[in-house]
């Protein structure tokens, strides 16, 4: 399955086409560039096409009832994109199989095409997907554990309560969690019925809330443990049987439903997304929670994930070369490496997108992002010892 | 490569033949760099490292040619010059390579990148409009359009700058990237930048 995107005029993007979305795609840029747009458009679109899967498998299984009904300017306002969208916006996604079977989804001139029954995904293509978000107000989380349930009808955003979802999902699940990369351990503990999130040292030294733990281990928890669920357990077929039944059950038509196929025989693939996952943290501690989410989507997973995120950091990007050539020497780097052919890293910039993956070595092209370490230094070289300029 | 310049290039455009002395240089040496020199504007080869932005090695010692490509557009009337955009320089040797290249002093990679691009791509299809330059291409298995980028210089007991350039000390020879445009053209686009150097 190969997956592309072609974004054209949408707030800070102006054009951005990418053939063949790669199991790690990692998006670097100045504020504002449009990394978390283009990110935002990949999951919403990957979220439309898995929607359509159902669409597909239930008419496909004798569900003749209409079941949905995209509404595109609801989900573009859940992204926050109502100011940016232009009289000329395109976004043309497209998955394609072998022998050229190709499905798209194209919202142009305000209307989402690809959706309906006419464009029904074939048997041998449905897949079930899971898409998360992980968006950078994660560091809410904590505080919102704890006070959250008891501000009813309290909505801090789309993104915001998909994440919290996720990690409230995860914790169901996970009720210890090593974080290696901070020397610290995560435990989930229920009290009264309400959950309880504590941080612990290895020797039991001290213990805290997480709310009152630093702000890098705020930020960097959620990404840990939503990755390690997703990566070992989160239960596909649990998940399917309750989208399924929700919606037969909201059209009355349990009794017509005759499954073309099994879950088991479906496709499966979690798509996570990661806003900036080295928020606060130190550069070594950023590289070392990259080793963790790697080695989470690549090396120790149970189920088949792809991993987007966007970063400001230059260290995470040289890295990522580290983890490539330790794939190619089959080492693991902290239980962490990646194969370089499943990797693409973009510098967004002035919302177009610029491939910095070399094609004659092994290696992504981190030269450009030295760029800020020259210039403090170039401008210091310019600076003579009472403070003036030095002509050149 | 003068004489593609002066006489084929600017018949094909229906220009007044070129009249510009000094468009190219010659050199068989086996290392040399190439500056693009902002005082004398004019391009300068050099033999001592480090004194030029674009390093080029030519182990066989092959016969060079650097055509002072901008400087010939420049010299060209205005209504042919407007909006058109134009790279530095174009190499080739009596062998297989031709290379367009643009180059850049500054600490600014990122910044100019996207302009360098923008030239090397411009100045492929002006020039690819030439009969005569597509037979010298049909002879050409080599063919790049090349973003060289000097690396400026660390002050004395800063290790930050070289620890963040330490990627063109490991791969010499600089970076193939992805440019589509350029590709369909059946040229490559590369990147090279502090001591990356090209060989012929």
């Amino acid at each position: 399955m190969k997956e592309s995107i072609h974004i054209k005029n949408l707030g800070p993007i102006k054009d951005i086409f990418i053939d063949d979305i790669k199991p790690l795609t990692v998006l670097i840029g100045e504020s504002g560039s449009g990394k978390s747009t283009l990110m935002k458009v990949v999951a919403l679109f990957r979220w439309l096409y898995k929607m359509h899967n159902i669409h597909s498998y239930l008419k496909t299984s004798n569900v003749s009832k209409s079941l949905f009904n995209f509404n595109i300017n609801a989900y573009f306002k859940n992204c926050g994109f109502e100011e940016y969208l232009k009289n000329d916006t395109e976004i043309i996604y497209t998955v394609e199989f072998s022998d050229n079977r190709k499905y798209t989804l194209h919202f142009v001139q305000n209307e989402l095409t690809g959706t309906s029954d006419k464009n029904l995904i074939e048997t041998q293509d449905l897949c079930y997907n899971k898409i998360s978000f992980i968006s950078e107000t994660r560091n809410i989380i904590p505080l919102w554990s704890e006070r959250g349930a008891s501000l009813s009808g309290g909505y801090l955003g789309f993104y915001f309560h998909e994440v919290y979802n996720d990690f409230d999902l995860a914790s169901e699940n996970i009720k210890d969690l090593d974080i290696n990369y901070l020397n610290l351990k995560l435990s989930v503990e229920k009290e009264q019925s309400i959950k309880k999130y504590y941080i612990q040292d290895p020797d039991k030294e001290y213990k805290l809330t997480l709310k009152n733990s630093s702000s890098g281990t705020q930020n960097a928890i959620p990404v840990s443990l939503i990755a390690e669920h997703f990566s070992k357990y989160f239960d596909f077929e649990e998940a399917f049987n309750r989208t399924l039944l929700n919606f037969l059950s909201k059209t009355d038509s349990l009794r017509d439903f005759k499954p073309v196929k099994n879950l088991g025989e479906i496709k499966k693939k979690l798509f996570i997304h990661i806003e900036e996952p080295e928020l606060s943290l130190y550069p070594d501690a950023q590289c070392e929670l990259i080793n963790d989410l790697i080695s989470k989507c690549f090396v120790s997973n149970k189920n088949t994930i792809d991993l987007m995120f966007s970063t400001h950091s230059p260290y995470i990007i040289n890295h990522l070369n580290l983890l490539i050539k330790a794939h190619d020497c089959n080492k693991l780097i902290d239980g962490a490496k990646i194969e370089f052919e499943k990797i693409a890293v973009y510098l967004v910039e002035e919302g177009e997108i610029e491939d910095l993956v070399a094609k004659n070595q092994r290696i992504i092209n981190t030269n450009a992002l030295s760029d800020t370490i020259n210039n403090i230094y170039d401008k210091y070289n310019q600076l003579d010892k009472d403070g003036r300029l030095i002509e050149e | 490569m003068e004489d593609l310049l002066k006489n084929d290039f600017t018949a094909y455009y229906d220009l007044s033949v070129c009249d510009e002395p000094n468009l190219t240089i010659q050199t068989n040496k086996p290392y040399f760099e190439i500056e693009d020199n902002a005082l004398i504007k004019d391009i300068v080869l050099h033999t001592k490292i480090g004194a030029g932005m674009a390093r080029f090695s030519n182990p066989k010692s092959a016969t060079v040619t650097v055509a002072k490509y901008e400087k010939f557009v420049t010299s060209l009337p205005n209504s042919f010059q407007r909006s058109r955009k134009r790279c530095d320089i174009i190499v080739c040797d009596n062998g297989n390579n031709l290379i367009l290249g643009e180059i850049k002093d500054s600490p600014n990679i990122k910044g100019h990148r996207k302009e360098a691009k923008k030239q090397l791509y411009e100045s492929l299809i002006t020039l690819l409009a030439v009969p005569q330059f597509i037979e010298l291409t049909n002879l050409k298995t080599i063919k790049r359009c090349c973003y060289f980028n000097k690396q400026p210089i660390s002050p004395t007991g800063i290790t930050a700058t070289t620890a963040f350039n330490r990627l063109p000390e490991i791969f010499k020879d600089g970076f193939k990237m992805n440019f589509p445009a350029i590709e369909e053209n059946n040229f490559e686009y590369w990147e090279y930048s502090g001591n990356q150097t090209l060989t012929l």
